[in-house]
């Protein structure tokens, strides 16, 4: 036994080398009995090699990675409350919030100026849709993105003051969302018209109330823990919310129901907020974002640092932000997903990428959680093995694992958490995304559901940004 | 009752395969007492026990006792423990598709046991590479050229902080315990360790080592940039005491171009202050040749360095100018320092002193010169000459007359037959030639048959280049003189 | 590299002595060399195979001239050496008693070498060779495990009681036990262990338990022996 010398690890006849470019060293290696491990190589985009390396001499980079993900991993987001947006994320007016990046109405898709127009009409802006539409050609709303107010909305994502809000809370942590309004005509899919108007009013009145003292009742929900069961369970938590919205309505029913007991509400109505949570497979999604958003929130604003904290697109572009690079989008087009389509619907029928839920992405869930639910390929295509191949996948774009989102199918492993911009570019690979398809014409509704990959160009701006503030640093 | 013992001598098989084997005759039905074992003393008291007469046999002869109802019933179990015995476990298939790694990172998440990264992608992108190696905990061996001078010495400190080994970039050799990483010779691994700022001046102290049955154990390339001023020989600092510390390395010694001024300092400072003896061997103007440190080796070892093999009898002198033809610069560099010692201004495409450079594609108008066919010059885009010669075949075979000299290179990652590519131009070609052969007596291209193949083409082939280039000269001095005559 | 000169000298026949699904036992004049599959367990008397073919055996084997035969035809040729030797320059005796601990964790395997043998080899190295050689079951048994790992240890340390233990193993090994395993002991007297043994020696972490984990009794005798011989 000896201490161990200077490099005495390298000494030694290696059992197996890692090989990075010329293939014809494996052979000479194979002939003597190592193993080889070629990395499947090829050359970053054009033009962004020595940004690349200018960010990986950047002597901050490796801390303020891990600080940025130990930042995120320790967040433990819980669900406490309801109440309106115009209370939580200060809009009044004629001021609403939208998913992704920032937008005018003029670039806007169909989904999102539907989804305006909507708005404008539940909150009695307008009385028609045509006068919302000139409303808000002529600039007379104010857009602004959910993500700069600490909030996520699923697809057109919109947020008008009235709308009741899930509030999340982890010390001083603060995160929002809308409520889930179901499927089919809604408002997030563009829908407008009085049935929408009304469904928003009864979410406003009924749901909304009901649920925040079902929840002060309660106590706050660890909307951590929630996600740690359903991803064991077959959730991924973006495309799939089927077991984590019955554990949330199991957690809830029975305050529910004492709401009634003490005269504070009606049966009808309670038995109607029961109801429209069964009916809606994906009412924890906006819970989820909200989680996420809380998440990435926590990972932001580390000097040096290439992770990504946001992922996000407004139907028109995709949008991501970067925790060295403070408020920044890097954008670039948003490409329609693909995958299987409902009804009759085709490929021409679908809407650009669109939504604030690629926040779950952003966090490890959703298409990077795909491993521990295969079932999600009936919906999106693909084979069953295609779903522990993305995760697997994902896990080389990612610094770091989630401490207890953890995937039995893996062995428990932590999804992959933590996306590095740098590792994106490396290798030319974009995280996959797991979503549902918007139909493009405003109100449609969802047409199919599938895998999307945000453009590289939002990772080789976001490295040359990186690589500028290293060299000003 | 029916009872069999058999013996077969020299047949094994393991216990375990033994007692499935057993176990599987005893399953037969009318089968009282059976034993498949090999004879070791144990099993052979166990026998006894069981009742059989002693076998004549022992420890490596396998031992089939079977005791039945009658003799189907001993076949049957025989049968069966054959059975069992004929199945022969190959080694399992690749593991089902998984993932492929894309980054070193993931690949080194895959295998913990890798401890070294070679990366061989173009200049611009081997920094990054490098340094995630480095970052995953591993030892890295950049092959790659074209990297940044500041990406060297940023790799090369944060290298040692970590306490891993940055090997390059430019460095085309690293032998780890006999090993052979890139292009490398198979050596025995013995009690030579080399510090290489020189991949071909590591390859032929090999071939002169090996060729006086002294094994080298590791060679740790540096990259030929290491012992620069900026550099400042961080990666040969760190390699000197790595091997000063491995217990089986009894003698050191440094291949390199002649080091910056204060790296040789530095250098010489270090060596002597290893408990193990060092041998500095630059290699250029006013320094010893390979062949005389590799000398200096054996004598530090206590071992006979005997005279370094030449195959075939020297060629017939031409009227004619010196031409060099070299695929390993160092190759280049020590031809150079020699027989500008012995005749004068050569000129060459490495030449440090810009009066005496010439391009390779420039008429060298009948004055001596040497090439270096390996310069990155000449090598972007076309396969090194070590992996195909043929241009050193064709300037062979153009040569009008004079002597040329050259040097064929063997080992790991090298042309599997040089010779055979070389061998129509020796035919063809109206000079001299004079070959430097470097390589073990391991290599697979076989380092005798390529010298015969050379040498029936009418070259004579030296290990030793220093013997080489002195042939070289006194074939020039040889054709004046005649000329004069 | 114990088996250099019988690789790379001049061809000669190869008689199989022995053969299992990951190795074939060569007996060429007094020497033995094992060939080995890529993965199998690499003896200080191997030639490892680099593919995935089971090694070859049958009646018309030699070795010579840097490769294996098959009648005229080279089936297999060396591309690397490997050293099987260990040196050490220190023992560090926290270490040793680390891996005495580890060892003694666990029960004796072989009920033919127990601990007390192994205790009487503390005592007295070369008065115990007699009664363990051969001792045990296996290709390897037990004792000659046991007697391997002490003298590899005291060689690799160059302890003078090296010496007075592997005379009294050359003197008595021939023919009281299998050609391998005595093959085995002539590579422990020049300091040649498996790799998972020179693992323990050098202090790698985790190497004990993997070590231990070897063959059926083998790993756990020869970690015992290691153990000896680094305290003796």
């Amino acid at each position: 036994m000896t201490s161990p010398a200077p490099l005495a690890d390298l000494l030694s006849p290696p059992g197996a080398v890692i090989t990075v470019g010329a293939p014809s060293f494996d052979e000479a290696l194979a002939a003597q009995g190592v193993d080889t491990v070629p990395v499947d190589w090829r050359p970053s985009p054009a033009g962004s090699a020595a940004a690349v390396a200018a960010v990986t001499a950047d002597p901050r980079l490796v801390d303020a990675n891990r600080t940025a993900v130990e930042r995120m991993g320790a967040v433990r987001p819980q669900l406490v409350d309801i109440r309106s947006a115009a209370e939580l994320v200060g809009i009044a007016g004629r001021q609403l919030l939208h998913a992704g990046p920032p937008i005018a109405w003029a670039d806007a898709s169909g989904p999102l100026r539907g989804a305006i127009v909507g708005a404008c009409l539940y909150e009695g802006w307008v009385d028609n849709p045509e006068a919302a539409e000139k409303l808000a050609a002529a600039g007379g709303i104010e857009l602004s993105p959910c993500h700069d107010r600490r909030a996520v909305g699923p697809m057109a994502g919109v947020v008008s003051p009235s709308m009741p809000m899930w509030v999340l809370e982890d010390g001083d942590r603060r995160a929002y969302s809308t409520l889930n309004e179901g499927l089919g005509k809604v408002l997030r899919y563009g829908a407008f018209g009085e049935d929408i108007t009304e469904r928003l009013l009864w979410m406003e009145l009924v749901l909304g109330p009901c649920l925040a003292e079902a929840l002060q009742r309660h106590g706050p929900v660890d909307a951590g823990a929630l996600i740690a069961s359903m991803v064991t369970m077959g959730d991924e938590g973006h495309n799939r919310n089927r077991a984590g919205t019955s554990l949330l309505v199991r957690a809830l029913a029975p305050d529910l129901v004492r709401t009634i007991e003490v005269g504070r509400r009606r049966a009808d109505d309670v038995a109607d907020v029961l109801s429209f949570m069964d009916a809606n497979d994906h009412f924890l999604l906006n819970v989820v974002m909200a989680a996420g958003k809380m998440v990435g929130d926590a990972g932001a604003g580390v000097p040096g640092s290439s992770v990504v904290v946001a992922m996000a697109r407004n139907g028109t572009e995709f949008g991501i932000r970067v925790s060295g690079t403070g408020d920044r989008w890097f954008t670039g087009p948003a490409a329609v997903p693909d995958g299987l389509f409902l009804g009759g619907f085709g490929p021409a029928d679908a809407n650009p990428d669109i939504g604030d839920s690629a926040i779950t992405e952003t966090v490890g869930l959703g298409g990077f959680a795909m491993a521990g639910a295969p079932a999600i390929v009936g919906l999106v295509g693909g084979e069953a093995d295609d779903a522990r191949t993305w995760t697997e996948l994902m896990y080389q774009l990612t610094v770091s694992e989630h401490p207890t989102w953890t995937l039995p199918v893996l062995g428990f492993r932590g999804v992959p958490f933590g996306i590095d911009v740098l590792a994106v570019v490396r290798t030319g690979i974009a995280p996959i995304i797991n979503t549902g398809m918007a139909g493009r014409v405003a109100g449609t509704g969802q047409v199919g559901a599938g895998l999307v990959r945000p453009p590289l160009e939002c990772f080789t701006a976001a490295v040359d940004a990186l690589a500028a503030e290293a060299g000003a640093s | 009752m029916s009872e069999l013992v058999r013996v077969e001598q020299g047949r094994y098989h393991d216990s375990v395969t033994l007692m499935r084997a057993s176990a599987a005759a005893s399953a037969e039905p009318g089968v009282e007492a059976v034993i498949a074992a090999m004879a070791t003393p144990l099993n052979q008291d166990l026998l006894r026990e069981a009742g059989f007469p002693p076998p004549a046999a022992g420890p490596d002869d396998l031992v089939m006792a079977v005791r039945g109802v009658d003799e189907a019933a001993v076949d049957a179990a025989l049968a069966a423990i054959e059975r069992v015995l004929a199945e022969r476990r190959r080694s399992s298939p690749a593991g089902a598709a998984r993932v492929p790694p894309h980054t070193v990172e993931a690949a080194a998440a895959e295998r913990t046991d890798a401890g070294v990264v070679l990366v061989s992608v173009p200049g611009p992108y081997a920094y990054v590479e490098a340094a995630a190696a480095l970052r995953a905990g591993r030892h890295v061996m950049v092959f790659s050229d074209g990297v940044d001078l500041d990406a060297e010495v940023a790799l090369k400190r944060e290298g040692a902080a970590r306490g891993r080994l940055v090997m390059g970039p430019d460095c085309g050799t690293v032998i780890l315990g006999g090993v052979g990483l890139g292009f490398a010779n198979v050596v025995v691994p013995g009690p030579v360790g080399l510090v290489a700022a020189s991949g071909t001046g590591a390859q032929q102290l090999c071939g002169l080592l090996d060729g006086a049955g002294i094994g080298v154990r590791h060679v740790l390339g540096v990259g030929g940039r290491d012992l620069s001023a900026p550099v400042g020989g961080l990666s040969a600092l760190a390699a000197l005491e790595a091997l000063d510390a491995d217990p089986h390395v009894e003698v050191i010694a440094v291949v390199s171009k002649p080091p910056a001024p204060e790296v040789a300092d530095a250098l010489a400072v270090a060596a002597a202050a290893c408990a193990t003896p060092v041998v500095l061997a630059p290699v250029g103007p006013g320094c010893p040749t390979l062949t005389d440190a590799a000398a200096e080796v054996a004598r530090t070892l206590g071992r006979p360095f005997p005279e370094p093999d030449t195959w075939g009898v020297g060629p017939v002198p031409r009227p004619g100018p010196l031409l060099g033809l070299f695929s390993g610069g160092t190759n280049c560099v020590e031809a150079l320092a020699l027989l500008e010692d012995r005749i004068g201004p050569v000129r060459s495409n490495v030449h440090p002193d810009p009066g005496r450079h010439i391009g390779p594609g420039d008429d060298p108008e009948g004055a001596p010169t040497l090439l270096d066919l390996g310069d990155d010059e000449l090598t972007a885009g076309r396969p090194h000459p070590m992996i195909d010669p043929a241009p050193v075949a064709e300037r062979l075979a153009a040569a009008r007359g004079g002597v040329v000299l050259l040097d064929v290179v063997l080992g790991h990652g090298a042309h599997p037959d040089p010779a055979s590519v070389l061998v129509p131009a020796l035919a063809a070609t109206g000079a001299a030639p004079v070959v430097t052969l470097v390589g073990t007596a391991g290599d697979p291209q076989g380092l005798d048959r390529q010298a015969q193949a050379l040498t029936a083409a009418g070259a004579v082939v030296h290990r030793s280049l220093a013997r080489a280039a002195g042939d070289a000269a006194g074939l020039l001095a040889d054709s004046y003189r005649r000329r004069a005559e | 590299m114990l088996v250099h000169d019988l690789l790379a000298g001049p061809v000669r026949r190869a008689t199989v002595v022995a053969a299992g699904p990951a190795a074939t036992y060569l007996a060429v004049g007094d020497g033995l060399v094992a060939l080995v599959a890529r993965h199998g367990v690499r003896l200080p008397c191997a030639a490892v195979l680099a593919g995935d073919d089971p090694p070859p055996t049958g009646d018309d084997l030699a070795l010579g001239e840097g490769s294996v035969w098959d009648g005229d035809r080279p089936v297999a040729t060396v591309r690397r050496w490997f050293d099987p030797r260990v040196r050490l320059t220190e023992v560090d005796p926290e270490a040793t008693r680390r891996l005495a601990a580890r060892v003694h964790a666990r029960p004796a395997p072989d009920p033919a070498v127990s601990t007390d043998a192994v205790a009487a080899l503390a005592a007295d190295p070369g008065a115990v060779v007699d009664d363990l050689l051969g001792r045990g079951g296996g290709l390897t048994p037990a004792g000659d495990d046991l007697l391997a790992g002490c003298l590899a240890a005291l060689r690799a340390r160059r302890a003078p009681a090296a010496e007075v233990l592997g005379r009294a193993v050359r003197r008595q090994a021939k023919g009281r036990t299998s050609r391998l395993s005595a093959a085995l002991l002539a590579a422990a007297d020049q300091g040649a262990v498996v790799p998972e043994a020179a693992a323990v020696l050098r202090d790698e972490p985790g190497a004990t338990d993997r070590l231990l984990d070897l063959g059926h009794t083998s790993g756990w005798y020869l970690a015992a022996g290691l153990a000896v011989g680094c305290a003796t």
